[in-house]
């Protein structure tokens, strides 16, 4: 086989692949859809503010792993205890901070030394003290050895105390209402043993006491093309497969779990840069093979924002950790793979990971280089190089923008026209650069990690009041 | 490849993205003019609904029965204008309501087959029920866990004792979480059929979510049926007189709780313990001192704490428990609630 014909067979094959990813995506953005204009339907018959205000409902243990957070720690720590949720504890876990974040805390919120009795016991680096707070006894500080946030999140577990835990990144801020909508789908639905909330970005909005009040897009490019992938990734991708039962990934920013289901599954998997994914695999895992009825759901409404990188370098860190967490989360439990014991999980969502999301980056890059060097040496009709560049555009600019009319049907968050066509035209301007920077970074990160890389890379925070 | 072909292909790629543009702009604009809307229709509704005539109020319901948006706008402002409207005009508002038809409207909703017009017709139902008693209990079967809730919501809205006692019978058999029941049952309206069900129902479980239900009312008729099952029910029904008990806040109920931090259960002593926080009074004193040293962390935490309420006894005794106690836990327990009390921003008002 020449050359020329190695060229234009792997440019066929590139081809059946991009077809393959769209037509799940197309799948998605119709399931996304479906869910949400169900959800709008029946919005208004939910009662959140009673279930936020009941002392009737399930009471929530909200755990915050917090390493060098001391710009935002007592913001975030403010944010959470003024959710309209009433029966809940924070329980911020510091992480062998080696800035003041104990110090900080200690102090903004009176706290003193007390014994708490650990209610599991999971393996985690020694506990140096708990504090409780005399000014709001509904806090609970746990400071420990640095031990990493899985780590940390385990502390937490072994200290909260209440039923459900949602577990939460220090640099946050949750609704008013978050906690009630996610509690909401435990009382619907009282299988579910885990629920993701939206994260959405805010940055160039306004946080005021610790709520965030006026919700704008900010000016800088990157974090717009952020916004319009969150949008996308949220509001089609995980709503599409929550709706299939196949649910694979609850946000580590924002997600609220049956604590006793995941004390016995072990607790967070401290040896993985992405505990959050390999929680909800391992969720799957352990109750399957208990014989379990169980159910872990995405709910568009319940809001969490964070600050997103707003340079490429903090960026590509971040994107960087998530892909060589996914991939690790997919190794570990590898043996789920294709298999019927552990239904649609193992049969559909978990291949479709592996193909198209792990392998995915290594898969465009490879298309990247191929197509145009086929086109280069012609081995490939130009015809045929145009339509498949304008297909691969084309569907990226049908699935921004079915997220942003989904976002405009049920949410409209972004009230200022302004917003939303810094959110246009960040949708275009993506397929021009970012989407092939964001490819490489996540290739990169499969190389890092088949080279050995543990290391989450550091995250710059300045804070919602910067 | 030809001129012609890139400028097909580049008009084609420009004209989808003109046109996805536009479709996420005219979803903006259309929202944006339906809220407008919405809102000024609400007002001219809670105008007409608290000052109009019956028979305009019947003309503008009949307009209302007209479209769906309407109907719904029309239920906001009823819901808005009704706790600030006199008997009388109640009355009135009832009569043109239902000469309009709006309630034959939501009756043919809740009856439907399809699930989309069942969830408009609860919806409706939780506005106009209060109009007309409703046909609901149907509902409190459907498939959908979200209409059987909003079902129950709607059956309280009457806040008559048969909407009472329907929410009752559901405790023992609807699918639909006791919370959300105990929510709607609890209030003064309630609480006489409420009480009178504590003496009479079978199920242990359903006695025990009364019990809760007594508690949140807030009425301090509901107290003495929590006495007796404090003395006489099942550990759960105990936890939760406990608590009915701490939120009622009777010093009548101190005696019978003092004797609840002695039960066998560790959970009714913490939450005697608990309620005793909630009702300050120097008779708890000793009793909660003794409770410092309980074999449950839980009992003994709840025990400082309730001291520190107690003022200047309560922080006597603690002091004395952190100094001299024999028993290493209760030493902690006291030294940790002085603690967190002295570093407390602003002490609390002595109660004793």
């Amino acid at each position: 086989m020449s050359v020329h014909e190695v060229l234009g067979v792997l440019s066929l094959v590139l081809l059946a692949y991009t077809i393959a990813l769209n037509l799940n995506y197309t799948l998605l953005l119709g399931l996304g859809w479906a869910e949400i204009a169900a959800y709008v339907r029946r919005r208004p018959l939910r009662d959140y503010d009673t279930v936020a205000r009941s002392e009737l409902s399930t009471p929530v243990s909200i755990l915050v792993p917090a390493y060098d957070e001391e710009p935002v720690i007592v913001e975030s720590v403010r944010s959470l205890l003024a959710s309209s949720y009433r029966e809940l504890e924070v329980v911020v876990v510091n992480d062998g901070s080696s800035d003041g974040t104990l110090e900080r805390l200690l102090e903004a919120f009176a706290m003193a030394e007390i014994e708490r009795v650990p209610r599991a016991r999971l393996e985690t680096q020694e506990v140096r003290a708990v504090y409780g707070s005399a000014s709001e006894p509904r806090l609970v500080l746990v400071d420990k050895e640095n031990g990493g946030k899985a780590d940390a999140l385990n502390a937490g577990l072994c200290h909260a105390r209440y039923p459900l835990f949602c577990a939460v990144d220090s640099d946050t801020v949750l609704d008013r209402d978050a906690l009630a909508r996610l509690v909401w789908q435990f009382q619907q639905a009282p299988e579910t043993v885990g629920v993701g909330g939206i994260v959405r970005i805010a940055n160039g909005s306004s946080v005021r006491d610790a709520r965030v009040v006026d919700v704008q897009t900010p000016r800088r490019l990157l974090v717009n093309l952020q916004i319009v992938e969150y949008l996308r990734a949220f509001l089609t991708g995980r709503t599409g497969w929550s709706r299939l039962g196949m649910l694979l990934i609850v946000s580590g920013a924002f997600g609220l779990f049956r604590r006793d289901t995941v004390i016995a599954a072990g607790g967070y998997d401290t040896t993985t840069v992405g505990e959050d994914a390999e929680l909800v695999f391992r969720l799957h895992r352990h109750c399957r093979e208990q014989g379990e009825p169980y159910k872990i759901s995405f709910i568009a409404d319940p809001v969490c924002w964070t600050e997103a990188p707003a340079d490429a370098r903090t960026l590509s860190r971040q994107r960087d950790r998530w892909q060589r967490g996914l991939v690790e989360s997919l190794w570990r439990h590898r043996r789920m793979i294709g298999r019927p014991r552990y239904g649609l999980v193992g049969t559909v969502a978990m291949p479709y990971f592996l193909i198209f999301e792990a392998l995915g980056p290594l898969i465009e890059l490879i298309g990247y280089l191929v197509v145009p060097t086929a086109f280069a040496v012609g081995a490939l009709d130009p015809m045929f190089a145009l339509l498949y560049a304008t297909l691969a555009m084309t569907y990226g600019l049908v699935f921004s923008f079915g997220a942003l009319r989904i976002e405009e049907l049920a949410f409209q968050r972004y009230r200022r026209w302004r917003c939303l066509v810094r959110l246009v035209v960040a949708a275009v301007i993506e397929n021009f650069g970012y989407r092939q920077w964001n490819t490489l970074v996540r290739a990169r990160a499969c190389w890092r990690l088949v080279r050995g890389s543990r290391g989450w890379g550091e995250m710059a925070r300045t804070g919602f009041g910067a | 490849m030809s001129g012609t072909v890139l400028a097909a292909v580049a008009y084609a790629s420009f004209s989808l993205l003109v046109c996805l543009a536009s479709l996420v702009a005219a979803k903006k604009l259309a929202r944006n003019h339906s809220e407008r809307t919405s809102r000024a229709r609400a007002d001219r509704f809670a105008e007409a609904l608290a000052g109009a005539g019956p028979v305009e109020l019947e003309a503008r319901a009949r307009a209302a029965r007209r479209s769906r948006a309407a109907q719904e706008d029309l239920g906001v402002a009823l819901a808005r204008v009704r706790p600030g409207l006199e008997p009388e005009r109640i009355e009135v508002v009832e009569g043109a309501l239902a000469a309009a038809g709006l309630v034959a409207v939501v009756e043919r909703l809740l009856g439907s087959r399809s699930s989309g017009r069942r969830t408009r017709g609860v919806l409706l139902a939780t506005w106009f029920h209060g109009v007309r008693p409703l046909r609901l209990e149907p509902l409190l079967r459907d498939a959908d866990p979200d209409i059987r809730i909003a079902a129950v919501r709607a059956i309280a809205i009457r806040r008559t004792p048969e909407a009472a006692r329907t929410l009752i019978r559901l405790l023992a058999s609807a699918p639909v979480p006791p919370e959300r029941i105990v929510e709607r049952l609890a209030g003064a309206w309630s609480v006489p059929v409420v009480a009178e069900s504590l003496g009479a129902v079978q199920d242990a479980g359903v006695r025990a979510w009364l019990a809760e239900a007594l508690g949140l009312a807030g009425d301090p008729t509901g107290a003495p049926p929590l006495m007796r099952g404090l003395e006489t029910g099942t550990a759960e029904e105990r936890v939760r007189a406990c608590r009915a008990l701490g939120r009622l806040g009777l010093r009548a109920s101190i005696p019978a709780l003092i004797r609840a931090l002695n039960d066998e259960d560790d959970s009714v002593r913490a939450q005697a313990a608990r309620a005793l926080e909630a009702i300050p009074d120097a008779r708890s004193l000793a009793p909660l001192g003794a409770r410092l040293a309980d074999s449950s962390w839980w009992v003994r935490a709840n025990s400082a704490r309730a001291l520190v309420r107690l003022g200047p006894p309560g922080l006597a005794l603690l002091e004395l428990a952190a100094g001299k106690h024999r028993d290493r836990f209760a030493r902690q327990r006291a030294s940790e609630a002085l603690t967190l009390e002295r570093m407390r921003p602003r002490r609390r008002v002595v109660a004793a």
